[in-house]
């Protein structure tokens, strides 16, 4: 029987046969799902890593983005001057910043000057795009919000939010696959990009930005910035901020107004207090600048501080920095003791420009000195220059003094600039506004004040007297042995020929001036009395050494003397005047009388040379001849202090005019001045006149008085006049009564303003007296001169310099006294006290000062214009050098390499203006710069003159500009009340930018197949990916291979080294060494016994110039400063390249989405 | 009668003596409000046109005071017309605080007539007197060894020189000073005018003394080599 059939079997068959089928099944959907899920994960695979790749590419076009930006920024900004061009030759192209937009004026035609306006975005939308695309086509509106946020990116919640906030929209710009050849199907569009670049100098600078407090009266800052009569303001108001971690010596610091640190942060604030000041500050202070925005977020103290940051990081930035080059492309000069640059201080790499003219070269003394092209000069006005140091020049022995090597080159590379036209000004110069003359003049000027800026002087009064009589002469003419010997003070003069005429200058003195001259004349009995005053103040007749009188009936002696009034201008030092005597350089007198036998008597004394080619009367050409000139000298008292109006010392008043008589001179018989001393009458030769026989003498007296000092004895400080020949005298005729009636003669000369004192015109002769009634009050001694205009009148009111004093000397209850530059409180806290220098003395005009008044009220060039060519010197100050030495760098001083930090754009004027790009009006930052000097409402309506005054075809091309501004001199009654903001404030202020944000977005984008504009983005093409970024450039000087100037570099402790040592050693002694030492390549310094501080070391060597150029120094220069040595090198491979190399820098990046 | 009008001269003559003889001569001349004291008030009907005083510093400090007195016109009589008025009389007094230049003039003084100018003795008070043009009449007279008294005479001065003597009151001055050892640095010279308030000034100043001028004339450098060296500008450096 078949088994097989058995139905079980069967059934068994069948159900084996079904598992099969069902696990194959399952076997196949399983590998369905497996494959499904494989395809399903690759394709997400694939998706991830085409995204990852498309924001790698977005990534890469963000930063290809930032590079066409930083193109656009170094495209366009000129550079600074080739070394091969000087202040004579560097063209003229002035650039201006605006948020948004740069404006370039090329004036090399000065006549027709080309102005370009340049857009620092990727294209500005002018309208939507056409066929009803969407805008985002063609544009991007950079402020819009992150995915998820309702907070604009860029203005934060400042101009609103969400759907309200401001649209700041700017093109794409398109980046196809191959950008070298034309789109096409096989080379469409795969990404673009839009950037717009923002001003950092347009924003508040938190790292600087301190603020100053309101000036209310009978608080420090307050007496000081607007005074009070008699009490003048000062010329650097002090506010007190920080607390001991800032001070060495208190619980405070000063700060001088002007700084950066003078710029208000607290305007950010409902309260002052809501900002940690002091918190803020010694972070800033000991620890360098915080490197990111939000840093600010732990210096404030508000309810909700990102609420209060995103309102306000519209007008924020902790980091701006503006150039220090002039609109000539040349380093602006610097107010410092000795070359800061190689220190880190104010200057690229080394304080020099280059003159391959050789238009420098030649000093008065050796005007065969054919050095050049290689030679180095300065752009650093220096208070270092020791005025009779001799300097040899080592190729020929030549020696000369210093000043006049430095002093001349500084004073014709001024005067270069003088001579130039300046963009937007047309072809009109300062020569053609002043005239050679006033332009040498001003050159002075500004050469001494920059010295009593930066000179060290002592703090006690007699040291500090005398110093500041010997170094307020330093830059007068320094003459050779051979220099028209004989002839002083006359060869302390500047001697310019200008029209075929030797015009004599000497530069603005500060004071103290003499602004009375008076002339006294008597005659007195010549019969053998004695004085019995122990202290007689002039030797009597005592007796007839000559044996002259004893034929006289009744003889008499005439005599003279003169009185002179010392005045100190306000602000001006407290000073003991017994150091500046005052000498006579001419004195000529004729008397006519009777003799003893009753013939006339006709008597005539020379002293001095009657003219520059007079060489008849030998040592009498000189005004410290003894047997003559010197005779006639006026010396003070020791311990007679004279100061500005208002000021005291050590807590007694101090007067502002001090009069001294001279001694009492007697008509001569001979070529001397009759002088006994003690018991000697060996040169007692005195003219005896009979009375009996006439009634009176006829006296004429010409001289020449001057200020000089007492402990350099040939120089001169102040003449009157000035002069070289005998028509340049005060001259007097007296009738001298030698009748028992007779009565003083006197008679008294005054000037209006006291630096116009060698124009003898402007020595106005008072009446001559005494008058009909008898009375003596010729003259006004002791009391403001009768043509002098009030103390606190407007056109005296800059009668003012560089103000320093003595300790103990006050202002009213303040310290006059101000720090160096390397103090917070220091006296160079403003380029804008330039405006104290003269600009009318050649010209005889009294009073007349750098005008910062509007364009429209004065002749061709305006005289702020010259503001540009001073940098703000803005060190970092001694104490942050001791604390940390990894420091100076950009990161931690306001001054750094031709760079200042915090200073605000006056071109607050955003682009592009057009209603696809609507931020806010920046207000705020400016609002910040000029709070509390005014009122808020006041300062809110100058700031809106401010935006107003611009528009698109007017910039700010210069920060003197702001005189232009309507309400820029508010309710001041005087000129210097009325610029007091240009004053104070020009340094806090810029037209420029070093520092430029970048705000942009990048996408990576894919072309729809169907669409055919390859080179475009259209509808329905797609955006594969995108990034948002932000990133802070720098434009800055390359110091070099290092990184470094000079040629220091870090230590592996991450201290500075020094590796620039001078030729010679350095004897620094434990405990005295000064910090500049330990910064990275200082200047050539020694050590000298008793000097807290180091000096330039004039025998050692700056560290060696590299480059391509080949760079030296004029040998009486080097001299002076320090050798220069320079090797060969690529300009790449250069550690310190003398040429101002600008490069650009990321100094802050971040993806705004990450 | 003569006897009598000389009275008050002789007191003041006295009072010159007693001066002289107890008094060293004083370092200083009294202040000018001080010396005005001394003058004479107006005599009945006369007008005082100038009152002033002040202190002037040439070889030594000396303070002058004056006043200059207007007489009354003349009245006119019934069969005249009126006389042509007097001028003015000018009466001065200078304390020259005994410096003896200023009192040169009166050294060795000898009575006697020169010409116009008359020495003589007015009491024991050595006078000068120069008749001048027109009748005018100058004197000075020495009083102390001190003071010099000027007076200025019209021509017919209807009031005598020794009138206007008797009416001086050197009695009305302080004590005189002590005499200092050491001359001050300075002088405030003071000038006030009784008339004219709104004229008063005064002024600080100071003299170069002989001491000081000889000092000074030895630091001098060699007179053919005058160029200065850096020693001359001692060092700045920091």
């Amino acid at each position: 029987m078949a088994t097989d059939s058995h139905p079980f079997r069967m059934i068994r068959r069948a159900r084996q046969s079904g598992v099969a089928l069902v696990v194959t099944l399952i076997t196949l959907s399983i590998l369905v799902v497996l494959l499904v899920g494989f395809v399903a994960s690759m394709s997400l695979e694939r998706r991830a890593a085409h995204s990852f790749e498309d924001t790698q590419r977005a990534k890469l076009i963000a930063q290809g983005a930032v590079s066409h930006a930083v193109d656009l920024l170094r495209t366009n900004i000129p550079d600074p001057a080739q070394l091969s061009e000087t202040p004579a030759s560097a063209p003229a192209e002035n650039w201006a910043v605006n948020p948004g937009r740069l404006t370039v004026v090329n004036a090399a035609n000065p006549a027709s000057p080309a102005v370009k306006y340049i857009p620092l975005h990727t294209g500005e939308v002018t309208s939507p795009p056409a066929n009803g695309q969407p805008l985002d086509t063609e544009s991007v509106d950079l402020n819009a919000p992150l995915p998820g946020d309702t907070v604009p990116v860029i203005t934060g919640t400042a101009a609103g939010t969400g759907k309200n906030a401001p649209p700041m929209r700017v093109k794409w710009a398109n980046l196809v696959s191959d950008p070298t050849t034309a789109p096409s199907q096989t080379n469409p569009l795969v990404g673009r990009y839009a950037f717009w670049i923002d001003d950092e100098c347009g924003r508040v600078n938190f790292n600087t930005a301190l603020g100053k407090p309101v000036p209310t009266a009978g608080t420090k800052f307050g007496d000081q910035l607007n005074g009070s009569p008699p009490t003048p303001a000062v010329v650097t108001p002090l506010f007190d901020r920080g607390d001991s971690t800032v001070s060495s010596s208190g619980t405070t610091r000063s700060w001088a107004l002007g700084r950066p640190q003078s710029i208000n942060l607290d305007s950010f604030f409902d309260s002052p207090d809501q900002l940690l000041a002091d918190k803020l500050l010694s972070y800033t202070f000991l620890h360098g600048f915080a490197r990111y925005p939000e840093a600010i977020l732990d210096f404030v103290n508000v309810p909700n501080a990102r609420t209060w940051y995103d309102a306000n990081r519209f007008n924020l930035t902790f980091f701006s920095r503006s150039p220090e080059f002039n609109t000539f492309g040349l380093s602006r000069f610097f107010t410092t003791f000795i070359p800061l640059s190689l220190e880190g201080g104010p200057s690229y790499q080394h304080p020099f420009i280059y003159d391959p003219s050789g238009a420098y070269a030649g000093v008065p003394e050796d005007p065969s000195n054919t050095s050049s092209p290689e030679i180095l000069h300065l752009n650093s006005f220096l208070g270092y220059f020791g005025f009779t140091d001799a300097v040899t020049n080592d190729d020929t022995g030549t020696t000369v003094l210093g000043g006049n090597a430095v002093n001349k080159m500084q004073e014709e590379m001024l005067f270069s600039y003088l001579r130039r036209a300046w963009p937007e000004y047309g072809t009109n110069t300062f020569l053609a506004k002043y005239q050679e003359a006033e332009c040498r003049q001003i050159a002075l000027n500004i050469l001494l004040m920059s010295r009593m800026a930066t000179v060290p002087i002592s703090t006690d009064l007699a040291s500090f007297s005398k110093e500041w009589s010997i170094r307020s002469t330093s830059v007068n003419f320094a003459p050779l042995n051979t220099d028209l010997a004989g002839h002083t003070p006359e060869r302390f003069y500047w001697r310019f020929t200008i029209g075929g005429k030797t015009v004599l200058m000497l530069p603005q003195m500060p004071g103290p001036h003499i602004t009375e001259v008076r002339l006294f004349a008597t005659s007195v009995s010549a019969s053998k009395v004695k004085s019995k005053i122990a202290e007689d103040a002039t030797a009597p007749p005592l007796n007839d050494p000559t044996g002259k009188i004893k034929n006289f009936t009744n003889p008499v002696y005439i005599q003279y003397y003169y009185q002179v009034e010392y005045y100190m201008e306000p602000g001006g030092p407290v000073l003991d005047i017994s150091e500046f005597p005052i000498r006579m350089d001419y004195l000529e007198l004729t008397a006519q009388g009777a003799q003893a036998n009753e013939a006339s008597l006709n008597v005539n004394q020379v002293f001095g040379a009657t003219s520059p080619t007079d060489t008849t009367k030998g040592a009498t050409w000189n005004w410290n001849a003894a047997n003559s000139l010197a005779r006639l000298v006026t010396l003070p008292n020791p311990g007679t202090t004279i100061g500005p109006a208002g000021s005291s010392y050590q807590g007694t008043s101090v007067p502002n005019r001090v009069v001294v008589n001279s001694p009492v001179f007697t008509v001569g018989s001979d070529k001397t001045v009759p002088l006994i001393t003690g018991s000697d009458y060996t040169t007692w030769t005195p003219q005896p006149f009979e009375a009996v026989k006439s009634t009176s003498v006829s006296l004429n007296i010409k001289f020449r008085p001057g200020m000089g000092v007492l402990n350099a004895p040939g120089r001169p400080r102040q003449m009157i006049p000035l002069g070289e020949t005998s028509a340049d005298t005060l001259q007097a005729t007296f009738t001298v009564s030698i009748q028992p009636t007779n009565k003083e003669q006197v008679i008294s000369w005054q000037i209006n303003d006291p630096r116009l004192s060698w124009d003898l015109k402007q020595w106005t002769a008072n009446v001559q007296g005494p008058s009909e009634t008898g009375k003596v009050n010729v003259g006004t001694p002791g009391e403001i001169n009768t043509n002098e205009p009030a103390e606190t009148s407007s056109e005296r009111s800059k009668f003012r310099y560089i103000e320093r004093a003595p300790a103990g000397a006050r202002m009213g209850s303040y310290a006059l006294d101000r720090d160096d530059e390397y103090e917070s409180a220091g006296r160079t806290s403003s380029p804008g006290y330039w405006s104290m220098i003269h600009t009318g003395m050649q010209r005889s005009l009294p009073w007349q000062t750098i005008d910062f008044s509007p364009a429209s009220a004065q002749d061709k060039l305006p005289d702020w214009l010259l503001l540009d060519l001073f940098g703000p010197t803005y060190p970092m100050v001694h104490d942050q050098w001791k604390i940390d030495a990894t420091l100076p760098d950009q990161f931690s001083t306001p001054s750094y390499m031709n760079s200042t930090a915090g200073q605000v754009n006056l071109n607050s004027r955003i682009y592009p203006q057009n209603d696809f790009f609507r931020p806010p009006a920046r207000t705020l930052p400016l609002t910040a710069v000029f709070k509390n000097l005014r009122s808020d409402s006041e300062v809110t309506s100058l700031v809106n003159n401010i935006v107003n005054y611009q528009n698109d075809t007017t910039v700010f091309n210069y920060v003197g500009e702001l005189a232009n501004v309507p309400g820029y001199a508010g309710a001041g009654t005087t000129t210097w009340e009325k610029e007091s903001l240009l004053r104070n404030m020009a340094g806090c202020l810029t037209t420029r930018s070093q520092t430029f944000g970048v705000w942009g977005v990048a996408q990576t984008v894919k072309k729809l197949s169907k669409n055919t504009n390859y080179g475009a983005f259209e509808s329905g093409d797609s955006v594969l990916a995108e990034k948002r970024f932000y990133a802070l450039v720098e434009r800055y000087v390359w110091p070099g291979r290092d990184g470094v100037p000079g040629n220091a570099h870090l230590d592996g402790a991450g201290k500075w080294d020094r590796l620039a040592q001078q030729a010679g050693d350095i004897a620094a002694a434990p405990g005295t060494t000064d910090t500049l030492f330990q910064l990275p390549g200082s200047p050539p310094l020694s050590f000298a016994a008793g000097q807290p501080r180091l000096q330039l070391y004039t025998k050692g060597s700056y560290p060696a110039f590299d480059g391509p150029q080949q760079v030296g120094m004029d040998p009486y220069a080097a001299a002076a400063l320090g050798k220069v040595a320079w090797n060969k090198s690529t300009l790449e491979d250069a550690y310190n390249p003398p040429q101002a190399a600008i490069k650009y820098r990321v100094v802050y990046f971040k993806y705004l989405d990450q | 009668m003569t006897l009598l009008r000389s009275l008050p001269l002789l007191g003041l003559l006295l009072f010159a003596i007693t001066a002289s003889a107890e008094d060293a001569p004083a370092p200083f001349p009294f202040e000018p409000a001080q010396l005005l004291t001394v003058l004479a008030a107006a005599p009945a009907d006369w007008k005082i046109t100038r009152s002033d005083a002040a202190t002037t510093l040439g070889q030594w400090l000396k303070t002058r005071a004056t006043r200059t007195f207007q007489p009354p016109p003349p009245s006119a009589t019934a069969d005249a017309a009126p006389a042509s008025a007097p001028g003015e009389v000018e009466v001065s007094v200078i304390d020259t605080a005994g410096f003896a230049p200023s009192l040169a003039a009166f050294a060795d003084f000898t009575p006697g007539k020169n010409g116009a100018l008359e020495k003589k003795l007015l009491g024991t008070l050595p006078a000068i007197v120069i008749s001048g043009e027109g009748g005018r009449q100058f004197s000075q007279v020495l009083v102390s060894n001190r003071y010099i008294v000027e007076i200025t005479l019209p021509h017919l001065s209807p009031v005598r020189l020794e009138d206007w003597l008797r009416g001086l009151h050197f009695d009305f001055l302080p004590p005189a000073a002590s005499v200092p050892t050491v001359s001050p640095r300075e002088f405030r010279l003071t000038h006030v005018d009784e008339l004219h308030p709104e004229n008063n000034h005064s002024y600080v100043v100071s003299t170069t003394s002989s001491k000081r001028l000889a000092a000074f004339l030895k630091t001098l450098p060699p007179e053919k080599s005058d160029t200065e060296t850096a020693s001359q500008d001692p060092s700045p450096r920091p």
